[in-house]
């Protein structure tokens, strides 16, 4: 067997989940939470020193795979051509063993009834016997993906087997090879502090009798909990509104 | 229980087999991309069965196999386009837009005695639609006169041909992109709105050669999609080989996460601020380019701008100290920055079409034009003129279908001004209003011979069909626009798909999709935008449903029954095989094309190998990447403009004596985008402060500044419609900053009513620290989707939006509103 694998560049990844749509569309799956690829997007501080995480997650069809030996019908299988993981719907129970077992947060189900079968990214065997790529390293347009033996893309891109937001890569040694995202540069001088003043102020063409732009300075910098939308990363969301809510956004 | 090896492989044989079922027995078509996304020069390559598309993947006449394609390419390969045109998130569901039920099969007439906006329509004939829609064309024309019969929103290829042969009609000028550059690059350079003679660079070459990238309200990742994404691509390729790269936006936008190293956040509409006081500091402190400013930049133009940045007329030097009041950057910053700019050549300084489409906007990018003049960044590799994202020419255009008619109807109003122009006129009809002050308004651009408009007619859709709608979506403020609708006599709309927009409607004419039900060369018509220069066949992969036709094929029947159907359409017989007609004409096209081709030393594909393989690479043939404006400077070529350098003041607009007159340039050429009234608007890029911005008194009554942008799941309203998009990846909802959430008890989620005094609408809230306190931003295309009351709950952003200020800019993208926590529920329709 050639153990295949997955590269992610997260430095590269503009959220813009075409690797999911098309992944969606050639499986034929219907609007809603199966989402064999789930992109994230959240934000990290507040204005004016705030950041946006973004990250594209599939099955990264483990050399150890935690599902595989979580499920107690034995339903899921490491395949042994491409080394890719896979689900026999057949014996699936829906007893959710393998999405607790999972650290990816990579099993989806279609809803949150009891019974439902697990479903997850497929390595798009299909696809590999047909000697095409899996669709969304296909459709990707920044090139944040890359896919192939595993060796190969460790010697291309080298052995970063985690990323800051996701699991340590020694718990299940997934198949992927990851790079981080860029830090920020301070190429010209910038005051945080003092464009929150200025911003405050309306400006030189205002009556002198207009209220500032906004009153509470601590309210912008400081916001209490649960007021901002995906202010944190979900990878493993327990519920479908979980799931949608945390890989969709407001682009 | 089943163990061991053999349950593995019988497991493998099920699970696998079930996989590859989904696609068996396909046949695999290429077609080009017909979106209105600024390029649309993509290759899809559909799969069908039956009939049916069962999928769309992405290019692969190169690098087949290949994901991360920059790993396996030189520069050469990346210059010349050796890579797949992977399209944008939407291209993958292509297909689901052309089964929405909302389609429109039949033509429709309202039904008699109900009234427009409620919605209720009737099939009918083609012929019965066609000889109504020619007979109300004639009868207007007898009793109103030619100029009676208009269009709104923004010209069309096949009216204007129909208009002309028939000697009837009217249209706006100017189109909502990019008015105001089409202005500066004809004011500044000589080069005439429409003629792509001067583009910009192609990417391989701001990848190549630029020093220091800035993108001003430029936003790659999010806008113009497939291409834009091409954009994206090389920028962060650039980035990657070490090019600084700065980013100035009021939002934190995704570009500003994965493209840049520094974002500077800017007060919305105050750009050319921050601009001015960068010229103050390159000019007072000598950092400008003295031997270029020289050689290529008229003095006069110089020195007025000089003049006015130190303050020498108006006692106010536009220093940093100055600006930072205005557009809320501070002074350190600007500073900064300018010293970067300033020792960094060449760089890539790049507009996106966001700033200067605010009020005023006509100053943003003059302003950022004379920028990158006095730093010598025109016409060389790796700078930028930063109006047009178009490449080089393309050497094939399509023309259309029979000689272009010499004279045309005249353009009387600034097309984004129809509703006004339409209500005013009652106005001036009833002695309230003069013609001049009419005229003024409305941005009247004709000799001033011809007799006023006499609005009877909107004549709506049929070119880039997927976003027509937006003519309520997005041209005029949605109330006015309703409103002027009224006083028609008749509306006639050609769309694909339904929806509240055209029950404005009386005749509605089913339209094929562009993309995968018509049939054409596309990408001939105008340069790659980005880099991108192909041509690409649409072979029609799919039938229409139920009577849909192509625009062209309506258009030339009303032709037919106005009488002129011979001249219109010289390839399709009357009577004869549309089709056969149509391929003859297709056929010509692509013979005339490759001639030109062949000379520049392309292979061209034979007409049959083009239709099967879907795509001509142009950018093949060079051997080195574009920039333009390269005569100027390569070869000494004077530009045409009144001294043949760069102009950073404009001769016409700084004669009175020209105000009001219909202004052709010294070559005789008209200037597409200056109205014959310009109005307040000055010869030198100025700073004038946006019409109802966060410095209006109206923030007493409505404290939030609105702005809608582009989205990124959308192509205007089109896909609107597609849940593996709405629902799947994104929420339409207004964003806001925390600070402005808590003041009025909202949390992400909370549905919230805005409303001012234009109109009312109902959205999901997304509080994000990612905008600024103050400010707010719907995105643009929203469906207009009315309750009873007039409630907008698709929340299109145009309903608060109100009329004109800036005599170029076509502004509705900005105005003061009030938001507060809903808490009711949606009324039954």
């Amino acid at each position: 067997m050639t153990q295949y694998g997955f590269f992610f560049d997260q430095s590269r990844c503009t959220g813009c989940r075409a690797c999911s749509i098309s992944c969606k569309e050639w499986y034929d799956i219907a609007p809603g939470p199966l989402k064999y690829m789930r992109v994230y997007q959240w934000e990290q501080g507040t204005f004016p020193n705030v950041r946006l995480g973004l990250l594209a997650v599939n099955c990264y069809h483990c050399d150890k795979p935690a599902c595989i030996d979580a499920c107690p019908h034995q339903a899921i299988f490491k395949e042994e051509k491409y080394g890719a993981v896979l689900i026999d719907e057949d014996r699936c129970q829906g007893e959710r063993e393998c999405w607790e077992a999972c650290p990816y947060g990579a099993i989806v189900y279609a809803s949150d009834q009891k019974g439902e079968k697990a479903h997850k990214c497929t390595m798009c065997v299909d696809r590999l016997e047909a000697k095409e790529i899996p669709i969304c390293v296909h459709s990707c347009s920044l090139r944040a993906l890359d896919f192939g033996p595993i060796d190969e893309l460790r010697k291309k891109y080298g052995d970063c087997n985690t990323l800051e937001e996701l699991p340590d890569g020694s718990l299940t040694r997934p198949s992927a090879v990851f790079k981080p995202r860029d830090e920020k540069k301070q190429l010209v001088p910038w005051n945080g502090q003092k464009v929150l003043e200025l911003w405050q102020q309306r400006g030189p063409f205002a009556s002198a009798d207009l209220p500032p732009t906004f009153n509470d300075k601590e309210a912008v910098v400081n916001p209490p909990s649960g007021v901002r939308g995906r202010d944190r990363l979900v990878l493993k969301a327990k519920t479908v509104e979980e799931l949608m809510t945390a890989t969709r956004d407001d682009e | 229980m089943p163990t061991g090896q053999s349950s593995t492989i019988n497991s493998r044989e099920a699970v696998v087999g079930k996989l590859k079922a989904l696609h068996v027995d396909e046949e695999i078509v290429y077609s080009g991309c017909v979106i209105n996304c600024g390029a649309g020069h993509c290759v899809h390559k559909i799969r069908r069965k039956n009939g049916k598309i069962t999928a769309i993947e992405p290019d692969d006449h190169y690098n087949r196999g290949v994901g991360r394609e920059d790993v396996v390419l030189n520069d050469t390969d990346l210059m010349k386009n050796h890579l797949q045109t992977r399209g944008c998130p939407m291209a993958w569901v292509f297909h689901k837009l052309i089964e929405t039920p909302d389609r429109i099969l039949y033509p429709l007439k309202r039904v008699e005695g109900s009234k427009r906006m409620e919605g209720k329509y009737e099939r009918i004939s083609w012929d019965e639609a066609l000889d109504l829609v020619a007979k109300k064309m004639e009868e207007a024309v007898d009793n109103y006169g030619p100029y009676s019969i208009t269009t709104a929103y923004q010209p069309s290829p096949h009216l204007e041909r129909l208009f002309a042969l028939w000697g009837a009609g009217i249209e706006g000028w100017g189109w909502c992109s990019k008015d105001p550059g089409r202005l500066a690059g004809h004011l500044m350079g000589g080069v005439p709105g429409w003629s792509y003679n001067e583009s910009s660079n192609d990417t391989a070459d701001v990848l190549l050669n630029s020093k220091l990238i800035v993108l001003w309200g430029f936003e790659p990742t999010i806008n113009h999609f497939g291409p834009g994404h091409q954009v994206a691509y090389y920028l962060k390729m650039a980035r990657e080989r070490g090019t600084p790269v700065i980013c100035i936006e009021p939002r934190y936008t995704v570009a500003a996460e994965v493209l840049a190293d520094q974002w500077i956040p800017i007060k919305p509409g105050t750009d050319a601020a921050m601009m001015l006081a960068i010229g103050f500091l390159l000019m007072s402190k000598n950092l400008y380019d003295r031997e270029y400013v020289q050689k290529y930049v008229d003095p006069r133009g110089f020195e007025e701008w000089r003049s006015y940045l130190l303050g020498e007329k108006d006692g106010i030097p536009k220093t940093p100290e100055w600006a930072e009041k205005i557009c809320g950057v501070p002074a350190e910053t600007i500073r900064g920055f300018t010293d970067l700019y300033a020792r960094t050549k060449p760089t890539w300084l790049w507009l996106g079409w966001g700033p200067p489409r605010k009020s005023r906007g006509e100053n943003v990018v003059r302003a950022a034009c004379a920028l990158q003049a006095i730093t010598g960044n025109w016409g060389v590799a790796g700078g930028s003129v930063p109006i047009d994202m178009g490449t080089r020419p393309k050497p094939a255009r399509m023309l259309p279908y029979g000689e272009i008619p010499k004279v045309r109807v005249p353009k009387m109003y600034r097309s984004h001004m129809w509703a006004q122009m339409v209500l005013l006129k009652e106005k001036v009809d009833s002695g309230e209003m003069s013609a001049d002050e009419y005229k003024a308004i409305i941005g009247w651009r004709a000799p001033n011979d011809l007799p006023l408009p006499t609005p009877k007619i909107l004549m709506g859709g049929g070119t880039w069909l997927h976003n027509t709608r937006t003519v309520i979506n997005a041209a005029d403020s949605t109330n006015d626009h309703i409103k002027a609708a009224h006083k028609m006599d008749f509306i006639i709309w050609m769309h694909s798909h339904m929806s509240p927009a055209l029950w404005i409607s009386d005749v509605i004419l089913p339209c094929n999709d562009q993309s995968l039900e018509d049939r054409r060369i596309w990408g001939g018509g105008t340069p790659g935008y980005g880099g991108f220069v192909n041509i690409t066949y649409v072979p029609g992969v799919v039938e229409p449903p139920g009577e849909a036709k192509p625009a062209h094929w309506i258009h030339t029947e009303i032709a037919r029954r106005l009488g002129i159907g011979e001249v219109y359409n010289t390839y399709c017989e009357e009577g004869g095989n549309w089709w056969e007609g149509w391929e003859k004409y297709l056929r010509n096209e692509f013979d005339r094309m490759a001639e030109e081709l062949v000379e520049q030393g392309a292979k061209m594909p034979t007409w049959e190998e083009f239709k099967k393989d879907g795509l001509i690479n142009v950018q093949e043939l060079n051997e080195e990447p574009f920039h333009s404006y390269r005569s100027f400077i390569d070869q000494g070529k004077p530009l045409r403009t009144k001294t043949g350098k760069i102009e950073l003041y404009s001769y016409v607009i700084g004669d009175e004596s020209q105000r009001g007159q219909f202004h052709l340039d010294d070559d005789g050429r008209i200037i597409d985008n200056l109205p014959n009234d310009w109005r307040d608007l000055p010869p030198i890029p100025a700073y004038q402060p946006m019409y109802r911005g966060m410095e209006h008194d109206d923030v007493k009554r409505f404290p939030l500044f609105l702005l809608s942008a582009y989205p990124r799941y959308r192509n205007h309203t089109t896909f609107w419609n597609v849940p593996l998009l709405r629902g799947d990846c994104y929420r339409h909802a207004v964003w806001m900053n925390p600070a402005d959430a808590q003041a009025r008890g909202v949390k992400d989620g909370d549905l919230v009513r805005i409303h001012n005094n234009k109109g009312v609408g109902v959205i999901p809230a997304y509080v994000t620290s990612r905008i600024l306190p103050g400010m707010i931003v719907i995105h643009h295309g929203g469906n207009y989707e009315p309750d009873k009351e007039g409630v907008d709950w698709g929340c299109t952003p145009n309903i608060f939006f109100t009329d004109n200020e800036s005599p170029v800019t076509a502004p509705r993208v900005s105005n003061l509103v009030q938001i507060e926590k809903f808490t009711g529920a949606r009324p039954e329709a």
